[in-house]
């Protein structure tokens, strides 16, 4: 079955090399917590590489989270540090990479950016 | 709290009491035990028998540990010395007290010792703002300890106290029933531990790499941190004090981010700052990069770890930028304020890429350029693709968050620091000058990372041509012909000049963008006595509507900012600027026990004859800390060129000659000798 968490990480992995991560190198595994059932992805980091797996071998970074929660996080509704901060989730391990785990996640939805003066005149 | 305040801290970690030890916050005071952007105690005071304590002497003796010595009762002229009474105060985990208390009587004596001990767990925001606190109180007795709490929906805090003595709990301190021989004496060990909980389980809040340290081992590390940094003789003995200051501040503002590993960069400043900030980092870093060249790798990996990677209106975050400020309370966890990290600046991100190139000519390590190749790319990008708001080709900024977000996204980031000669306030977007001067700095830069390290000659000629177009329209479009000098910035969607005459001019002359037939005009403009006051160069000059010589960016005088103001006159040849100014700076220091604050009044220096420290001015303040080092940089002239140090010394006279021995790069160690020369007009202090 295809759940939304599936499709980020299916697009994840078939984005294999990400240049920005080339500094980077890891196990991370993100518990995702349902009632009574915990489901695993482990991402690896290799220098820009990035590889995805379900095993739950060693880690150097472990993240436990609720699923819901990381529902709302890969469509842009919640950034994980301030998660992170109130406590609703646990990190074990190399904050590094869960960092760059928050770095993957998409922006919120409906940003306005930067938007040029000059461009905005322009368009009048 | 009224009197002087007496601080130990570690990182981001620190208690400010008074002299007795004794904190006594109110909502809106900075003192208490923060760490991690909360008050974790806001109460702690020590009676005997009911008695408060009054202070004897205090013993600073490193920056993570303090000593107090007390008597009971207030302090008369006669003291009824029968007891005395000990706290050595270390940070540890939160921090630790050994509480000492002598019978120095003939008689045994039977006391009531007691600690109070509460928490508001304040966020330092709440602390600046005086805001309400929206969750729970809680206070409670668990195995032996006081745990005080705080509890905001799955945000929790705790403060838990213990102590190795047996003592009677209660919710708001412990009790201690001491019986003492004649000429004996008792002791207790006080634990005092922030922590959070996350899932459920209780943890201490302290980073990693930095947990379980003792004052032992932090002593050690600072022993070693002091002799790894070059060796500095001078014939002018308060240099030698401010050196040995400057170093010890930097390592007690050093703290390891969680992504930072067991490494460490430094937090901006003492007691609101204390924390990332991206330019003061970098500042920091660069400024003692000569010195202890460390702190610049950890800053680059730190930052690049957290460089931008969305589009984010509440948090100013665009791809490729690099943040400006990162907070732990509860007011990011609830975003109420947008420090999760927030990336409200303009300048970060071309730093960033200078900051990479002159790490690589002090280190000589092309590995990390190579392994930050990507994040120095990203960072370019952002000047061209969503740093130019005008569409002029100028990095300006316009913050997308307008509840929370900074209006001015440069160092002079206070509300009215950006104005007219009139005092009028301009419209945005506004790309202050110095802005184009670090894009144009890191454009040249990354063009010889690129052409040397990235073997990416093609990148390398568009950098560079877009650095020589960048300074040619910036000499047209910045430079007021009538006044000889450069706009403060361009603003507004037309991007009209603003023509106050402030410091900014000043930050030009390091990176090269001036042109050449342009420099003496600034050079005389700063040395003016409209800018420079006698001990450095105002932030605006006197002769604007803007001027108060104690606003905080429209009128003080900050040593950092005349740091680089210093290194950019030398650049241009103007040696005799540069050592006045230095000398300037330097001359300050002593009044302040060495150590520079983070900015002092404007007054001429003949009417107050001491520099007057702004009123609520951070310190330490980290990159004040760096700025003698820069300083002694500037003056015996200091520069890598591959394999070798170059020397070119312009001291004034009365500093006599100064040594730096083993200074750290490419080369080894290397040794640079400087000899007085250079008369130096600038009033002396007596």
């Amino acid at each position: 079955m295809t759940t939304p968490t599936k499709t980020f990480f299916d697009d994840l992995a078939q984005r294999g090399h990400v240049p920005w991560l080339e500094a980077e190198r890891g196990r991370l595994r993100l518990e995702l917590v349902d009632e009574d059932c915990v489901q695993l992805w482990t991402v690896a980091f290799d220098n820009g590489d990035v590889r995805v797996d379900r095993d739950d071998s060693d880690a150097d970074a472990v993240v436990r989270v609720d699923r819901a929660w990381f529902d709302r996080a890969i469509t842009g509704e919640e950034k994980l540090m301030p998660a992170v901060l109130r406590g609703e989730i646990s990190v074990d391990g190399s904050y590094g990479l869960v960092v760059q785990l928050s770095r993957l996640l998409p922006g919120p939805p409906g940003q306005s950016g930067p938007t040029k003066a000059r461009d905005d005149r322009r368009s009048e | 709290m009224n009197g002087r305040t007496v601080k130990v801290l570690d990182g981001n970690t620190f208690v400010v009491s008074d002299e007795s030890g004794d904190i006594e916050a109110t909502p809106t005071d900075p003192t208490g035990l923060f760490a991690f952007d909360t008050r974790f105690l806001s109460t702690w005071v020590l009676t005997v028998d009911g008695t408060r304590l009054s202070p004897l002497s205090v013993d600073d003796l490193q920056y993570f540990e303090t000593r107090f010595f007390c008597v009971p009762g207030a302090a008369t002229v006669y003291v009824d010395a029968k007891l005395s009474v000990g706290r050595h105060r270390t940070l540890h985990n939160g921090f630790v007290e050994d509480i000492v208390i002598n019978n120095h009587s003939k008689d045994p004596v039977d006391l009531k010792v007691r600690i109070d001990a509460g928490s508001d767990f304040a966020d330092l925001f709440d602390v600046k703002n005086n805001t309400p606190k929206k969750g729970a109180h809680l206070a409670q007795v668990e195995d032996g300890q006081l745990v005080l709490g705080y509890e905001r929906e799955s945000f929790h805090r705790e403060t838990v106290i213990r102590a190795d003595q047996p003592a009677q709990i209660d919710e708001h301190g412990l009790t201690f029933q001491v019986r003492l021989q004649p000429q004996q004496r008792w002791t207790t060990k006080l634990n005092v531990t922030p922590t959070a909980r996350r899932r459920g389980r209780r943890l201490p809040l302290v980073f990693g790499s930095r947990a379980g340290r003792t004052s032992e081992d932090l002593d050690a590390e600072l022993k070693q941190w002091h002799s790894q940094a070059p060796k500095l003789r001078s014939d002018w003995e308060p240099l030698k004090r401010i050196y040995q200051r400057s170093l010890t501040d930097l390592a007690a503002l050093r703290f390891s981010p969680e992504v930072a590993g067991a490494a460490s960069m430094p937090a901006a400043g003492l007691p609101w700052f204390m924390s990332m900030f991206g330019r003061d980092a970098i500042v920091t870093s660069l400024q003692a990069i000569a010195f202890v060249p460390e702190l610049t790798a950890t800053t680059i990996r730190v930052l690049a770890r957290w460089q931008g990677s969305v589009i984010d209106d509440f948090r100013d975050e665009d791809p490729g930028r690099i943040l400006h400020e990162m907070r732990y309370g509860e007011s990011a966890a609830f975003g109420e304020q947008p420090h999760s990290p927030y990336y409200g600046a303009a300048d970060a991100t071309p730093m960033f890429v200078i900051m990479l190139d002159e790490y690589e000519q002090w280190s000589g390590d092309r590995a990390i350029v190579r392994q930050f190749e990507q994040a120095a790319r990203a960072a370019l990008n952002w000047i061209d693709e969503y740093a130019d708001l005008m569409g002029n080709g100028y990095i300006s900024y316009q913050r997308r968050n307008a509840d929370t977000g900074l209006e001015n996204q440069c160092w002079k980031d206070s509300w009215d620091a950006i104005c007219y000669r009139d005092g009028r306030i301009p419209g945005f977007p506004r790309a202050t000058c110095e802005l184009q001067s670090w894009a144009y700095s890191a454009k040249q830069r990354a063009a010889r990372l690129a052409r040397e390290v990235w073997d990416d000659a093609d990148y390398a000629d568009r950098l560079e041509r877009e650095a020589e177009d960048l300074k040619a329209r910036f000499n047209r479009d910045f430079w007021i012909a009538d006044r000889q000098y450069y706009a403060l910035a361009l603003a507004g969607p037309d991007g009209d000049q603003v023509d106050a005459l402030s410091s900014n001019i000043g930050l030009l002359l390091w990176s090269g963008i001036v042109d050449e037939d342009k420099a003496e005009a600034v050079a005389a403009h700063l040395m003016s006595p409209e800018m420079f006051s006698g001990w450095g160069v105002r932030t605006l000059a006197t002769t604007e509507a803007s001027y108060n010589p104690v606003g905080y960016h429209v009128g003080t005088v900050w040593p950092f900012d005349n740091a680089i103001i210093a290194r950019g006159l030398r650049r241009y040849g103007f040696h005799q600027e540069a050592a006045r100014i230095a000398t300037g700076i330097l001359d300050a220091a002593p009044y302040f026990d060495g150590r520079l604050p983070e900015a002092f009044a404007g007054y001429p220096r003949e009417e107050t004859k001491y520099p007057v420290q702004y009123p609520t001015a951070c310190s330490p303040q980290a990159w004040s800390a760096s700025t003698p080092l820069s300083l002694v940089r500037t003056l015996l002239g200091l520069d890598p060129s591959g394999d070798h140090l170059i020397v070119n010394p312009a001291l004034p006279e009365h500093i006599g000659h100064i040594e730096l021995l083993d200074i750290p790069g490419p080369w080894g160690r290397m040794d640079a000798y400087g000899r007085g020369r250079l008369t130096v007009t600038a009033q002396r202090m007596e």
